[in-house]
């Protein structure tokens, strides 16, 4: 029998310090720690305080039985609520009952736009996946882009036209906006569209339409998260506003300063980068990332070695470097400078060998909220190292601070006619809004077009519902890339898009013959977008566009203009201006919430913080070892004082965060919308107006405050008691390890073994490729009819995420390594939840899925109990079922949806093996490998999970499972797991002799 | 249970039970059921699906 059946329960405790820690509890081992690991589960999440407190008796209940069966008895047999099922008697072309339907469209937001394939259900559309024409994206999506689909059946959506506050129609508002259009036009007054900043270029041609139909028409495109930093430096750098990308396929050596460029936005960056990561054995190569950042980011995490640096101090860093590699620009750059920045000099000397042996196969790429000096400094760097790896893209002018601030001194000296404001929301997101606000007021027109009434819409008159963007018509430009934008379903409510309304205005102007968007649409497509000489007509080629959702062009990549550096010397005497004493406050886009805009959304609100693993709100996170100097803890309340406001925020711990840096997400604190309204604190309040880095606060105090908030935090769910559970190896380590790999033999089981005839599917997920951004586990959610549970059942340990990352930390505390680990039902052969139901509830497939029937769940949670992974979720209250219309319009038909006191789990997607299964019986022919894809690996941009038929020796995951990096969490249980893991892999440069 | 209890229980069940053959099955179940509705009902959203689009498949 194996040795590991005869545990000395003792041996569970870690000895000394475990290798990898999720909490600086874990880390530390507190009593605390321990008495967790114990339970097994948060404490609240098995108090039945959630039931209602009743005294009820026996004979009460006697009574009430009686009562039950007297009325049932007497009302069972009424014919009320039956109802009768029939077909259509007009049934849509395109709608066939039980089929799916996808379309290609593209998900704008900001100036990127994603090319998506939608699948609609009955005319719904239900799930987002990017687009596999692409040649880029490959499938592959923004994890906020898959989120967008609920955002589609907000019940908090705007249904209707509203003028001062009460319903009105169309025709009503626009008669209103064209007079006061006409009126500025003839009194020569300024009218102010205040707008997002799009990609579309159809879009931007209808906005110059109209600003030469109104000569006195100014168009500002804002995006008030990512500051006027990144514009203001690439404008010094190049000398225009470019959109620079990163290829990072031409990448061997890559220098982050403070740019997260895996936090799942830039599907393609991580697929390149990710590419690189995953070696053949034995391991020949692999690429670095050096990442020197104040608050640890998601790129923090994946780097092969990080140093945390104040972001103030990244600049003259920066210029510190390309003094090494030889710019003669630069000589104020001291010698000493690396003495207090915390980097070893060693590690610093590597650095500078690594980028010159790399040259054009080295990149160096800058955060956007990071000051203009260190944008500058990039280029400068950039240029040097003649990087191949980065691809510039002409870029729309951004209206910065100043130009927001310059328009609302004119408000308030009341020289604007009427403000238009579209998907922008300044009331909330403009740093003095109550200056705004009053500025405001002294408009004679304000109208508002967006999807969820805000802040901003409470002021204005005129109040219009946009369509969402899974209702509208659009293209949006991306390289040499077009994609096209359509509609996946008819206007559930009276809205129009933006562009229409435009339309309208133009039209009522007298300068505009188009019918719709759509037509207008067409119209540039057909003059500027299809080649000239085309043999097709444009209906064909445009029926062919929509198809495919793009049209590729064979044009050069934009590749980078000639460094200029404009003002150098200016931003070398920046970057060398000494350091404040006090703290540096970093303000970043939620990861999830962006600016403020996704809210309202409750799959976003709820998925984990990537790295603090918070939920539901914005803590400050700083470095332990201040917190510590503070006598502050993860959830105390804190005084933070930026440049005379004062804001009261809790406080979260963040480990690896650089010494004297705070980092807080914008986003939060919405005043509107039933979701967002009060989670979270309005962080826009602290942007820096005047500076030249408005997401940078140097200067910032920070007190203690009296109270503290339980923070909604996961990362201490679900334990497993200190066990090896993630592996993690530098290469050097893995070369060793390899020698001496050998294939864990199957512990022995008391259990016969299952009989898989056909299939036995399986799973691998790469470590060294999964970057922690969460993509799988809310396709997950939208796949599989997941709920929200909000921020208090979270701190009770009840989330239903059924794929959950785990974040590992290694070594010290104020650096340490991290791993992320996507933790699912690992659908044991002998799966120890399968042994202990009572009513045979969860049991095993053919094809070795361990299978829920949720009807004959009893929710005795003895399964959950039982599961080593704690991968079990159980339906505390009633989250699902009782959602109404248009809530409920967002679930996929092919799950079920589970009701209260019933426990649920991954099912590895069994509707979409099933529905594989049909197809290829109808065609008479074998499942190929890699047909059958669950909603997690679909969406995975790096492709670091894999699915197969482990019956299938040729099939990709059967030759994974073969790795050497392979290994089965507690396999020592003997529960056998489907589930392979490759170690993670790191390519540290402080373990290579000589470079 | 003592046979107060009892004959308590008992005589609820018997009331209850004896209810619809004295008062009528349907004016129990429309004053417990409201036969009309007291509002209108929300109407169900019209799900249209879009127009000019192209499909990939289905």
């Amino acid at each position: 029998m194996d040795k590991h059946l005869h545990h000395d329960p003792d041996d569970l405790l870690p000895i000394g310090a475990p290798r990898h820690w999720r909490s600086l509890d874990e880390r530390e081992e507190t009593p605390e720690a321990r008495q967790a690991a114990h339970d097994e589960f948060t404490p609240g999440a098995m108090n039945p305080e959630d039931r209602p407190s009743t005294n009820l008796s026996r004979r009460t209940f006697m009574t009430l039985v009686g009562a039950t069966t007297a009325l049932a008895a007497t009302v069972a047999c009424d014919k009320k609520g039956r109802s009768t099922v029939v077909p259509y008697t007009k049934r849509p072309l395109e709608v066939v009952p039980g089929v799916a339907n996808f379309y290609a469209s593209s998900f704008p937001e900001g100036r990127r736009a994603y090319a998506v394939l939608v699948k609609t259900r009955e005319g719904r559309p239900i799930h987002i996946t990017g687009n596999d024409e692409h040649p880029g994206l490959k499938g592959k999506t923004s994890p906020r882009a898959l989120a967008d689909v609920l955002r589609l059946y907000d019940p908090d959506r705007l249904r209707g036209p509203k003028i001062s506050g009460r319903p009105s129609s169309w025709v009503e508002a626009e008669q209103m906006l064209v007079a006061a259009l006409a009126s500025a036009r003839r009194e020569a007054k300024p009218v102010l569209l205040l707008t997002g900043a799009t990609s579309s270029p159809t879009r931007r041609a209808l906005i110059k339409e109209l600003a030469a139909a109104v000569p006195t028409l100014r168009h500002l495109a804002w995006e008030p998260a990512l500051g006027d930093s990144a514009q203001e430096g690439v404008v010094a750098a190049y000398g225009a506003p470019l959109e620079l990308r990163p290829r990072l396929d031409k990448a061997k050596v890559i220098l982050s300063l403070g740019a997260d460029f895996l936090n799942g936005e830039d599907p393609e960056a991580i697929a390149a980068f990710t590419a690189k990561r995953r070696p053949s054995e034995p391991v020949t190569s692999m690429n670095r990332l050096w990442v020197l950042e104040g608050a640890m980011s998601l790129t923090g995490t994946n780097a092969d070695q990080r140093f945390p640096v104040r972001p103030s101090r990244l600049a003259a860093l920066a210029f510190a470097l390309a003094k090494e590699l030889g710019a003669t620009q630069v000589s104020a750059i001291p010698a000493n400078l690396l003495g207090n920045e915390g980097i070893p000099a060693e590690a610093w000397h590597k650095l500078v060998r690594n980028l010159e042996t790399a040259g054009r196969e080295a990149v160096v790429l800058c955060g956007d909220t990071m000051p203009a000096e260190a944008h500058v400094a990039t280029a400068l760097l950039n240029a040097q190292l003649g990087s191949q790896a980065l691809e510039a893209r002409p870029a729309e002018t951004l209206a910065t601070l100043k130009d927001l601030e310059a328009a609302r001194a004119e408000m308030q000296a009341g020289k604007i006619a009427a403000v238009i404001l579209w998907d922008v929301n300044p009331a909330y997101a403009f740093p003095k809004a109550s200056e705004w606000k009053a500025a405001f007021e002294k408009v004679p027109t304000r109208a508002w077009l967006g999807l969820i009434e805000d802040e901003s819409a409470a002021q204005c008159s005129i109040v219009l519902p946009e369509h969402h963007w899974l209702e509208a018509w659009g293209d949006h430009a991306d390289g040499a890339i077009l994609t096209l934008q359509q509609p996946t379903i008819g206007a559930l409510y009276a809205s129009k898009q933006g562009e229409d309304l435009l339309l309208t205005l133009l039209k009522g102007l007298g300068s505009s013959k188009a019918a719709d968007y759509r037509a207008y649409l067409q119209q540039r497509w057909q003059k500027e977008v299809q080649p000239a000489g085309s043999f097709a007509s444009f209906e064909r080629f445009f029926q062919a566009a929509l198809h495919d959702g793009l049209v590729k062009f064979d044009a050069k990549p934009f590749s980078l203009p000639a460094f200029k550096g404009n003002d150098l010397k200016d931003m070398v005497a920046r970057a060398l201006t000494p350091p404040a004493q006090s703290f540096e406050l970093l303000l970043r886009p939620g990861t999830q919430v962006h600016d403020g805009r996704y809210a309202n959304s409750s799959w976003l609100q709820e998925l984990p913080d990537p790295i603090t693993k918070a939920t539901w709100g914005n803590p400050v996170s700083l470095a332990v070892v201040d917190a510590q100097g503070l006598g502050l803890k993860d959830g105390d309340m804190v005084e933070l004082e930026v440049a005379g406001t004062k804001l009261r925020h809790p406080i979260i711990l963040q480990p690896g965060q650089a010494k004297g840096t705070l980092a807080l997400a914008l986003g939060y604190g919405r005043k509107t919308g039933g979701v967002a309204r009060g989670v979270g604190f309005n962080a826009f309040a602290l942007l820096a107006m005047e500076s030249n880095a408005p997401n940078l606060q140097l200067g910032a105090k920070l007190t203690k405050a009296r109270g503290h908030m339980e923070l909604p935090v996961t990362q201490s769910h679900h334990r497993m008691e200190g066990r090896d559970l993630v592996r993690s190896f530098s290469l050097t380590e893995f070369a060793k390890e390899a020698k001496h790999h050998h294939p864990e033999p199957d512990p022995a089981t008391l259990y016969p073994d299952q009989k898989f005839p056909d299939h036995k599917w399986g799973m691998v997920i790469d470590l060294s490729a999964c970057i922690g951004c969460s993509a799988c586990s809310l396709a997950c959610q939208s796949e599989n009819n997941i709920p929200s549970v909000g921020p208090d059942q979270i701190a009770k340990g009840r989330e239903m995420h059924w794929m959950r990352i785990d974040r590992y930390y290694e070594g010290e505390i104020d650096n340490p390594k991290v791993v992320h680990q996507p933790m699912l039902c690992q659908h044991c052969d002998a799966a120890p939840c399968e042994n202990v139901c009572p009513v045979n509830a969860t049991n095993h497939s053919p094809d070795g899925l361990n299978q829920m029937a949720y009807n004959r769940c009893v929710g005795t949670r003895y399964c959950a109990n039982n599961c080593p992974y704690k991968v079990r979720r159980f339906n505390f209250l009633e989250f699902t079922a009782d959602k109404v219309e248009p809530a409920s319009l967002v679930y996929n038909p092919e799950v079920t949806v589970r009701p209260r006191g019933v426990m649920e789990k991954c099912t590895f997607c069994v509707q979409r093996i099933q529905d594989v299964k049909i197809r290829a019986k109808g065609d008479n022919r074998p499942i190929k490998d890699g047909e059958v894809q669950p909603a997690c690996a679909a969406a995975c941009p790096s492709a670091a999970i894999v699915f197969g038929d482990l019956k299938d020796p040729n099939s990709e995951v059967a030759r994974l499972v073969k790795s050497k990096r392979g290994y089965k969490v507690l396999e020592e249980v003997g529960a056998r797991p489907a589930i392979t893991y490759l170690a993670d892999l790191k390519n540290p440069a402080m373990e290579e002799s000589g470079s | 249970m003592e046979l107060k209890d009892r004959r308590d229980i008992l005589g609820s069940v018997a009331a209850l039970l004896a209810a619809p053959l004295v008062l009528g099955k349907k004016a129990i179940v429309s004053s417990i059921l409201q036969d009309e509705p007291l509002s209108e009902p929300k109407p169900r959203l019209e799900i249209n699906p879009p127009a000019h689009s192209v499909k990939r498949r289905g």
